[in-house]
């Protein structure tokens, strides 16, 4: 996510609807991201993202420019989604069956490299969805962000040592998860 | 260091490049010599690989018009309850936890309405008496016409005719 100018944010702040919508073209993508990959839901995850720009828009005039804008995306986008996740009745329900995708493809069903990689992808993406959310959380800030520990700490408003161990608690999640070794056939 | 000490830094600090330069060189001299920590490094870095494949998505683009609209309608009515906010204000002024301050406030408004109204009425009442007279004092004056005339009945009226 790139940073935004502080002109930018002040007339939004003001209400400028065009200064507003520039926030949302620089944001959007890595928000929505996030909270699809938390709720696994595309319906839930939209309505994760309006509730987002909703808090950033009411929250921007006392918005004190201490921490960076982006630090304190993250941390709506991520208390957001969870609280969105955990809350949700239908979570159960609609999410993506990934379940069903890692039962129903079979562990050499093509030789072709091309299926091979994205059956190992959809597998890899049922693991994903048995971390916990601050688990993705944590592993998304860090591998798709790019986020040092002390970065996430500060945007999840948590201590440094609690984000190594759900770093290392979720790979290990997902190596025990995903057994087999199978990971290896998709790189 | 011990296999379970070089993994748990494979599974972070290691990984994440947060590792001291004495804990990078000692994880490096493991690796050299384990074939099982190196299996371990191997499966996370394909993990890594497969995480970071999950591109980030486009939001849809009837996002931004619902969350626009949404604004929108909050500025509006923002803007009407400013409109509103003067008329509550007044009403908690006056009707508000302050009842003595009320009761004095109306009392007053009655005084100033009395007040008023009485000076505005006395004003008023003498060019009508006066126009009264000299309407009488008209009619008595031309009423050549005696059909005009109308029988007051009064001690001033049998004084004139």
């Amino acid at each position: 996510m790139d940073e935004i100018s502080k002109e930018i944010l002040k007339r939004a702040s003001q209400g400028d609807i065009k200064a507003f919508e520039e926030i949302y073209g620089h944001t959007s993508d890595f928000v929505y991201t996030l909270a699809f990959k938390i709720t696994r839901n595309i319906s839930d995850a939209q309505e994760v993202c309006q509730d987002v720009f909703m808090k950033i828009y009411h929250g921007l005039n006392g918005f004190q420019f201490r921490s960076a804008f982006k630090t304190w995306v993250y941390r709506i986008t991520v208390n957001t989604a969870i609280n969105y996740y955990r809350k949700s009745a239908r979570q159960s329900k609609d999410r993506l069956d990934y379940d069903g995708i890692i039962e129903s493809i079979p562990d050499r069903r093509s030789t072709a490299e091309g299926a091979i990689k994205s059956d190992n992808e959809a597998r890899f993406n049922g693991l994903v969805d048995k971390l916990i959310p601050e688990y993705k959380a944590c592993l998304i800030l860090r591998e798709i962000e790019g986020l040092s520990y002390q970065e996430i700490a500060t945007a999840l408003k948590i201590p440094i040592n609690t984000v190594r161990s759900r770093l290392k608690r979720a790979r290990e999640t997902l190596l025990e998860e995903s057994g087999k070794g199978l990971m290896r056939d998709a790189v | 260091m011990q296999c379970k000490e070089i993994q748990d830094l494979l599974k972070a600090d290691y990984f994440d490049g947060e590792a001291s330069q004495r804990d990078q060189r000692q994880v490096l001299e493991h690796l050299d010599s384990c074939g099982k920590c190196r299996k371990l490094e191997e499966e996370l870095r394909t993990q890594r690989v497969l995480f970071q494949k999950e591109k980030l998505q486009n939001a849809p683009e009837s996002l931004w018009q619902n969350i626009r609209e949404a604004i929108i309608k909050e500025q509006l009515n923002q803007e009407e309850n400013a409109g509103y906010g003067v008329l509550s204000r007044l009403k908690e002024l006056f009707l508000g936890q302050r009842p003595a301050f009320a009761l004095a406030s109306v009392f007053t408004l009655i005084l100033c309405i009395a007040i008023f109204t009485g000076v505005f009425m006395q004003e008023r009442q003498s060019p009508v008496q006066v126009n009264s007279r000299e309407s009488i004092l008209g009619y008595s004056l031309d009423n050549g016409n005696s059909d005009l005339v109308y029988g007051l009945g009064t001690n001033i009226e049998q004084y004139f005719f």
